[in-house]
């Protein structure tokens, strides 16, 4: 349970130690502020408290609740300030705490006076033989900093682990920074160095500078060289018609008199067949079945082979042709085929 | 924009506050929102309070009012001016 209470009454320790003491515990931790008689030298007569009484007891009822939760063994609090005069010798304040043992009550009682210096809204003025009152300030007051807590103050935020603290003179700084950038940089030339010069260059009479760039040829894949080599190959067109295919090679070939093989070719080329064999007979039988074959889909121009008979003199047996109802009937059939 | 209604507030005042200001307790009127800064300088110019002005926290109905949040106030709300602690 906790007892809280302001009083202008001369604080009685027997009875706050009653209070808290419980068939239960076997520790009951009391502290006792009281009043000195001297400051720096200056005889004290007195001092007076004021207290804002609501806030005060409310900034006292979240002490207690702070200790119970920092130390749940606590069985009992009370918390006892006295207001108006008190004179020199006698309990100002009065903190008692029970457990079941020593070591909670005797904690939570100290934390109950350092929290309670530092948040409660109470004031003392020190009243001076000869000299002008003087309004106390606690050291452990927060007021400045952090405010009166209702809730539990934490005395101050936790620093980021992530920030460095450094207690240096801003030359000394800025010479760090300065030593920074300079190792930096030199760590940057040097990689440099390592990608632009290769073989281990690095170590000639250049390494002052990073400005340089001394070209490697890489070879890639199975190249031969640096450069680039395009080359086409034509499957077919006018380049790919090889010399060696005219006839004068041919002649010779065939051995025929240049007079003789100049004719055949020339009918040849009348007659679109190409020189195939090199044997002039099978080439004189080509140009026969080429005659024959052109007679039979064509006999309307049978006036043009008897003239061309003449000119043909390769071929004056061959030409004198009569055609045969089964002849006709078995070109119709021929034609017919072509057509389809 | 909201219309700013002005309210009556109690202030109370403390140890060295209350002999500067040379009294416990006060009434001022004031809008139903204001900042603490403004607040704070409203008080201290009225009241006498320049010389420890940095030394003071305000607190509205027994809470001590937070720097960065505007404070609202109604009607009846007490305001008090805590210089530093002393209890103990």
């Amino acid at each position: 349970m906790d007892h809280l209470k302001l009083t202008p009454d001369k604080l009685s320790v027997d009875e706050i130690t009653e209070l808290v003491t419980d068939d239960r515990c076997g520790a009951v931790s009391v502290f006792i502020g009281t009043t000195r008689d001297n400051f720096e030298g200056k005889k004290v007569l007195r001092l007076e408290y004021e207290a804002y009484e609501p806030m005060a007891l409310k900034a006292m009822k979240s002490i207690c609740d702070e200790a119970r939760d920092k130390w749940p063994a606590i069985h009992s609090i009370a918390i006892y300030h006295r207001l108006g005069m008190v004179p020199c010798r006698e309990a100002s304040v009065v903190i008692a705490v029970s457990s079941p043992h020593r070591r909670d009550s005797l904690d939570a009682v100290s934390h109950c006076i350092e929290t309670l210096k530092a948040s409660v809204p109470i004031w003392k003025k020190e009243v001076y033989d000869g000299d002008e009152p003087v309004w106390k300030e606690n050291v452990e007051c927060t007021i400045d900093s952090t405010p009166i807590p209702t809730p539990a103050p934490d005395p101050a935020p936790p620093v980021d682990k992530s920030l460095v603290q450094i207690n240096v003179s801003c030359e000394e700084l800025q010479q760090r920074i300065q030593n920074f950038i300079e190792r930096k940089r030199e760590q940057v030339n040097i990689s440099n160095i390592h990608d632009f010069v290769p073989n281990n260059e690095a170590d000639n009479e250049e390494t002052e500078t990073c400005a340089r760039v001394r070209t490697q040829f890489v070879r890639r894949g199975d190249s031969k060289g640096h450069l680039k080599v395009h080359k086409v190959h034509n499957e077919w067109g006018p380049q790919t018609v090889a010399p060696a295919d005219f006839y004068p090679e041919q002649h010779n070939r065939t051995g025929l008199p240049s007079s003789i093989a100049e004719r055949v070719v020339s009918i040849e080329n009348y007659l679109n067949i190409g020189p195939v064999s090199k044997d002039i007979y099978r080439r004189l039988k080509d140009m026969e079945d080429k005659i024959a074959y052109l007679q039979s889909v064509s006999p309307e121009y049978a006036q043009f082979w008897k003239a061309a008979r003449d000119r043909d003199v390769k071929q004056e047996g061959a030409m004198d042709y009569a055609f045969s109802a089964d002849d006709i009937a078995r070109k119709i059939e021929q034609l017919e085929k072509g057509m389809m | 924009m909201e219309i700013a209604h002005d309210v009556n507030v109690k202030l109370l005042f403390f140890a060295q506050s209350k002999e500067l200001a040379g009294t416990k307790e006060s009434t001022i009127r004031l809008p139903n929102k204001i900042s603490y800064s403004k607040l704070l300088n409203i008080i201290v110019e009225s009241y006498n309070l320049q010389a420890i002005k940095n030394n003071i926290l305000l607190a509205k109905n027994e809470e001590v009012c937070d720097e960065d949040i505007d404070i609202e106030i109604r009607e009846r709300d007490s305001i008090a001016v805590i210089p530093p602690i002393s209890g103990g």
